[in-house]
């Protein structure tokens, strides 16, 4: 509590005075006043009826609604009200562009910007927690946690290109779904391995490791249904389970030869294919990728 | 001055953020699944042993003591089956899986699989001779004389060809189930 209460004092210190410059003795600036000193007191909800009563009668007033984010911001940190948090962003991101659409400078934009800012990189931290324990169900969650990370982003940065961070997630939850795959053999986490790594490449096709990855998964399955054979398996069964195997390998192969492209020297990948053409009866292809992975081995 | 020391200190927490996600990017590039190894036509052939073993029939006098697969050159083979499919008893027969190399002895062994061909194929047709034993090859282009079963890639999947001549000269009554699988050529 005690950091809380420095943490207003500072921004009253900072704020106020500047507010005061700007425009003294406005209605604004002397609820911008009281609503601080609401939320001083925790007095959140009090605080955002006395400065939404300005949105109120102006919707486009972009110091209203960075005071209401801001208190919103505040109240989050206390509350840890996700929903305080969205709510804070989107006010955050409204001021920002209200006032860049004004095409003037303001006092109160960098408080905007950096209290944007740590909330973005709080929805991150979050989406990274969720990926470290992830459970069934968790994917939109943990999307939709980056998703708001990357509007944060594009309002502050909007050249920044998040692709390979939307990737590195995507990549994550493969491999989180792999984990649950392995404890449980449930198919729908073989479904959200493929998908993950399919979402990576899309957005980062020259990723050699998510190639790699996706192509030993599915030639793994594929393996996998072979494994499921048993005492009990009839002569018919042995033909179905070659078959669907055979798929998985077929859905293997190009994975693979996307991923040699990119780095077409490394023995894992040139074994991979040696493997995949095995499994697919192709003997002469299977000979020339062996003798290359002893290659690329030896140097 | 206040305002300078905040954006410092920004830049501080951006740059440390920008690391703690590159590295946890980057340790998304460190967990490369193991490629299982483990072929998968080894499992299919070793299926098709066991079924061999079990859905036919053998005289009279190859129904005492255990019941015998020789498997040559092959120890891959033999340790899917046993791994996989343990020793299961072929009808009140327990099962025997031997691992069997160069010049074996072959006598009394119910099925005998090997994936040797041309003159060293025919040194082992020779040694089995006329016995009741499934002689099992592997990718032969032809049908020989003396083989029972040889496994073909066949439409992409690993199949086999049946010679019933050769099962009825042995003395191995094969099994309906058996005959209506085997594919032709």
């Amino acid at each position: 509590m005690g950091r809380h209460a420095l943490k207003w004092v500072a921004m009253c210190l900072w704020m106020v005075p500047a507010w005061s410059l700007a425009q003294p003795g406005t209605a604004l600036d002397r609820d911008v006043q009281r609503a601080i000193l609401l939320g001083k007191v925790g007095e959140f909800a009090r605080g955002l009826e006395v400065v939404e009563a300005h949105l109120d009668e102006d919707s486009r007033h972009a110091e209203a609604w960075f005071m209401s984010g801001f208190l919103l911001k505040e109240w989050y940190k206390q509350s840890d009200n996700r929903a305080h948090r969205q709510e804070a962003m989107q006010r955050l991101a409204t001021s920002l562009d209200l006032q860049s659409s004004l095409g003037r400078p303001a006092d109160w934009l960098p408080q905007a910007r950096r209290a944007l800012g740590y909330l973005g990189d709080d929805c991150y931290d979050d989406a990274v927690a969720a990926v470290n324990t992830f459970q069934t169900g968790d994917e939109a969650k943990v999307l939709a946690l980056f998703d708001q990370y990357a509007s944060a982003v594009q309002v502050l940065k909007p050249e920044t290109d998040l692709s390979a961070e939307r990737a590195a997630f995507h990549k994550n939850m493969a491999h989180a779904h792999a984990t649950l795959y392995a404890a449980t053999s449930d198919e729908v986490h073989f479904e959200g391995i493929q998908a993950n790594y399919r979402d990576a490449l899309a957005l980062k096709p020259d990723d050699p490791t998510a190639w790699y990855n996706l192509a030993v998964h599915v030639y793994n399955r594929g393996v996998g249904v072979m494994k499921e054979l048993g005492l009990e398996t009839s002569l018919g069964e042995i033909i179905e389970k070659q078959q669907a195997s055979r798929d998985h390998f077929s859905e293997a192969l190009p994975a693979f030869e996307s991923a040699l492209e990119l780095q077409p020297d490394r023995a894992e990948i040139l074994l991979g294919l040696a493997t995949v053409h095995h499994a697919l009866h192709n003997q002469a292809e299977r000979d020339r990728y062996h003798t290359a992975w002893k290659n690329a081995r030896g140097r | 001055m206040q305002v300078l020391a905040h954006m410092k200190r920004g830049t501080r927490w951006l740059a440390l953020g920008a690391l703690v996600a590159a590295f946890w990017a980057f340790q998304s590039g460190q967990q490369d699944p193991k490629l299982d190894t483990t072929d998968p036509h080894l499992l299919t052939t070793a299926q098709y042993l066991y079924h061999f073993a079990k859905d036919n029939d053998w005289p009279e006098e190859s129904k005492q003591g255990p019941f015998v697969i020789g498997v040559k050159d092959n120890p891959a083979l033999v340790r899917i089956f046993a791994e996989n499919y343990g020793t299961p008893p072929i009808g009140d027969q327990p099962l025997r899986l031997e691992e069997l190399e160069d010049e074996p002895a072959v006598e009394g062994m119910h099925i005998f699989y090997t994936d040797a061909q041309g003159d060293e194929l025919q040194a082992d047709l020779k040694r089995i001779g006329g016995s009741p034993t499934l002689v099992m090859t592997r990718g032969l282009e032809a049908l020989s004389r003396g083989v029972t079963v040889n496994l073909i890639v066949h439409e992409g999947l690993l199949r086999y060809e049946l010679n019933q001549q050769d099962a009825d000269r042995r003395g191995v009554l094969v099994g309906n189930r058996i005959t209506s699988w085997a594919v032709t050529r």
